[in-house]
């Protein structure tokens, strides 16, 4: 089934693209390995549960316990990846300066570490409900076309992965500090478009109904349902008539992001202190 | 804890004026909407019901309503929206955009 091969494989490509960035972002911080890989299986633990528990939740509510718990697990993201953008620039000169040296920090900087788990399992849990959804419900259908499904599934999410690491693969190739700049921007760019996403949601649901008005249409310059458009809109939540609220929930995350990394390259900061 | 008062707040606002309340429903059958045209008034809350009747799950999305959800197969999911402009908004089963396809139609209120 391409179909399902299609979908797996632009899941499985968003998620490992994501967490290629979060990777290299964090390449400074020692060890990040264990935790980055507790992130994930906590992720899919998650998504699992979560996953089953939809069935129940849907209907209590007045039907909004969806939206709910998207906005939550899309804020949570959101200040975990602003706090790990902000935290980790200058890791390597801060840590230096607390701990003597980058190995000591390997035990000590437990609390960065198990951010780092938090945001890494959030963002898994964000696509994990819905692939592993997809997943049982190819085992509910028909025994005639289950080995056409599982094939095609087994085959898009192991290209989307695939993919993933590749571009990842790719990236590490350039200089460090040009993976790093460009990593921390993409990764504020990302989380500006999961809180305009949740803005959306918001609006769109009347849990907030202020400045709600269409703020411009950019379906001349890239529209919402072509191909730039859809990569452009998982990326960094690109949408071509955003509301008043999106855009103030956009800007917002990058100006708090600039901010909080202005104050930690900070040379006053940097200074030793007690 | 005050986000949680929040959202208690927020989800008895919209409870409050249930009886100003739109109720519209659509239903997957054979991966498609039926009916796939839904009309309604401009300026009033909706409450919309997707009936997925197929075994299959579908995801109902709308990037002109900023939304989207899962409903399982065999299964139905409940859309709550807020009081919408007059226009054409599109909606689309995601795992089956060929087929499924959709529109809300919201026509200006007379009243």
């Amino acid at each position: 089934m391409i179909k399902i091969a299609i979908i797996l494989f632009r899941e499985c490509l968003e998620i490992s693209f994501l967490l290629g960035i979060i990777i290299a972002v964090t390449k400074q911080m020692q060890n990040s390995g264990i935790y980055i890989i507790s992130g994930i299986m906590l992720g899919i633990v998650g998504s699992s549960f979560f996953a089953f528990s939809t069935k129940f939740l849907t209907a209590s509510y007045f039907g909004l316990a969806d939206e709910i718990f998207d906005i939550v697990v899309m804020l949570i993201t959101v200040v975990m990846i602003i706090w790990t953008v902000a935290w980790v620039q200058n890791y390597a000169k801060r840590i230096k300066l607390r701990f003597g040296n980058l190995e000591n920090a390997k035990d000590n900087d437990f609390i960065s570490h198990v951010m780092i788990t938090i945001l890494i399992a959030s963002t898994v849990l964000r696509e994990g409900i819905e692939i592993i959804l997809l997943i049982y419900s190819i085992s509910v259908a028909d025994k005639i076309y289950i080995n056409d499904y599982l094939i095609g599934g087994a085959i898009g999410a192991s290209c989307g992965f695939l993919c993933g690491l590749v571009i990842y693969a790719g990236l590490i190739q350039f200089e460090s500090r040009y993976i790093f700049k460009a990593s921390s921007g993409l990764l504020t760019l990302i989380a500006a478009g999961i809180a305009s996403k949740a803005a959306g949601i918001l609006t769109s649901a009347g849990f907030i109904e202020n400045f709600s008005e269409q703020l411009w249409d950019s379906s001349w310059l890239i529209s919402d349902y072509g191909s730039v458009g859809k990569i452009l809109n998982s990326l960094i939540g690109y949408s071509a008539k955003p509301n008043q609220m999106q855009g103030i929930f956009y800007f917002s995350v990058i100006l708090v992001t600039l901010f909080l990394t202005k104050i930690q390259t900070n040379p006053k900061k940097i200074k030793k202190n007690d | 804890m005050q986000k949680v008062l929040f959202i208690l707040i927020a989800l008895f606002a919209i409870n409050a004026s249930a009886s100003d309340v739109i109720n519209i429903d659509t239903s997957i059958i054979n991966h498609e909407f039926v009916p796939a045209e839904l009309k309604v008034p401009a300026g009033k809350k909706i409450r919309l019901t997707v009936f997925n009747k197929d075994a299959t799950i579908e995801e109902f999305e709308s990037i002109e309503l900023k939304r989207e959800k899962i409903i399982p197969g065999n299964s139905q999911a409940v859309i709550i929206l807020a009081p919408l402009k007059p226009g054409i908004y599109n909606f689309f089963g995601e795992f089956h955009e060929d087929t499924a396809q959709g529109k809300l139609i919201v026509e200006e209120n007379k009243e």
